[in-house]
């Protein structure tokens, strides 16, 4: 009898311990909302289903020369400007969702000053299989590039679990020029 | 002799019941067990603040101050009435537009762009209390919505239509609203910042530069 009150006691244990194991391994709400990081370094192509990625440069200026647009814009705090190349792998498509979080947590959005979507790579349309190279713009302090890591997705909205390209921006702050001068995106 | 359909047990009423006023519970008049409950209600009350007026009235901010409104650090700079904005905003035929010039400061870790519900033009004829405006701008390079960086505290131009160029208001009021911020909901895991209260009202000059 004693024997079998041990074993009830055990497997009651047993199926606790289940119950909370189980609870714990479950993915939580969050878990199935955020982004997919896929993970890439700056010079190396970073692959995800509907695009690739390559950060070739990062560089900073006080103020912005965007091409066939005067004056040279400027700003409370600096514009980091990204070179990179863009191919979309599958159909004809936008990158709406730039960002750079600070290693402190900050997040600071693609910039989007008048007359920028015309040569940026936030506003340019990427053909399948046609890398195409140029710019995203970002302002925010310099002294916060640091340890930064920069973030792109497709789409700025209902992006549950879809690929985030993450890219580290390193330990070394960029040079910070008088006027960052920006190319108009254009294929390779 | 009447006949009776209910059975003819009527000899034998029941016991007539008190009227209400005379009622008793234990003795006592429902009266004094409603006053007495009516006292001890307010009684706890008292740690919630008892019969002083709830909800401060929304504080009246001068142009000028800073107002925090969860999100935002908002300061209103001054309210001006213009002939246009070309490119990005043009009056209807005969009209103007008004642009209420604030400083927006994000205070939160998450750059965004100015929310269009923030401010709203309360009893200005021609533009119902309610009508978001027109769209925004800064005022450093005419850029429509602007992307906001955090802790920056950048010019942004809110901009209504005015439907008579001239018949402009000299002064007008204006309510900020304020955000809270939501980590989660039931449905989903988004952190984002809703519309909270009105957190200031402020009543403001109108400069005209139609002339």
């Amino acid at each position: 009898m004693s024997r079998r009150k041990l074993l009830n006691a055990g497997l009651t244990l047993a199926v606790l311990v289940a119950i909370v194991g189980l609870y714990r391994l479950t993915p939580t709400q969050k878990d199935i909302q955020d982004p997919t990081a896929v993970k890439g370094i700056p010079g190396r192509v970073v692959h995800t289903p509907r695009f690739d990625l390559t950060v070739d440069d990062v560089r900073a200026g006080k103020k912005l020369r965007i091409p066939r647009s005067t004056p040279d814009r400027d700003s409370l705090t600096a514009f980091v400007v990204v070179d990179a190349t863009v191919t979309a792998n599958r159909e004809p498509m936008h990158i709406f969702d730039v960002r750079i979080r600070s290693a402190d947590g900050v997040t600071y959005l693609g910039a989007n000053r008048s007359g920028l979507d015309q040569v940026d790579l936030t506003g340019t349309e990427f053909a399948p299989d046609i890398p195409v190279r140029g710019s995203f713009v970002i302002e925010m302090p310099t002294d916060k590039v640091p340890g930064a890591t920069l973030l792109v997705m497709e789409k700025s909205m209902l992006n549950d679990l879809e690929p985030q390209v993450t890219v580290p921006l390193g330990d070394d702050p960029p040079a910070v020029e008088d006027v960052v001068s920006l190319t108009a995106a254009s294929d390779t | 002799m009447q006949e009776t359909g209910s059975g003819g047990s009527e000899q034998h009423e029941p016991e007539e019941l008190p009227e209400f006023q005379d009622l008793k519970v234990r003795g006592r008049s429902l009266r004094t067990w409603g006053l007495s409950a009516g006292a001890v209600l307010l009684a706890i009350s008292a740690a919630f603040g008892g019969l002083k007026k709830a909800g401060d009235e929304t504080p009246q901010v001068d142009a000028g101050t800073a107002i925090d409104a969860g999100q935002f650090e908002v300061t209103i700079q001054r309210v001006v009435t213009v002939k246009d904005l070309k490119p990005l905003f043009t009056p209807d035929d005969g009209g103007a537009l008004i642009g209420v010039v604030t400083k927006l400061k994000v205070t939160d870790d998450t750059g965004t762009t100015p929310p269009p519900d923030l401010i709203r033009l309360i009893g200005v004829p021609g533009v119902k209390d309610t009508d978001p405006p027109l769209g925004t701008t800064n005022l450093r390079d005419a850029t429509m919505n602007p992307v906001l960086t955090p802790d920056a505290a950048e010019d942004v131009a809110y901009v209504w239509k005015l439907p008579n160029a001239n018949q402009l208001p000299t002064e007008i009021k204006l309510t900020v609203q304020g955000y809270q911020h939501e980590d989660e909901s039931i449905l989903d895991h988004h952190e984002k910042w809703l519309p909270d209260a009105i957190v200031a009202d402020s009543t403001v000059k109108v400069k005209d530069n139609t002339k």
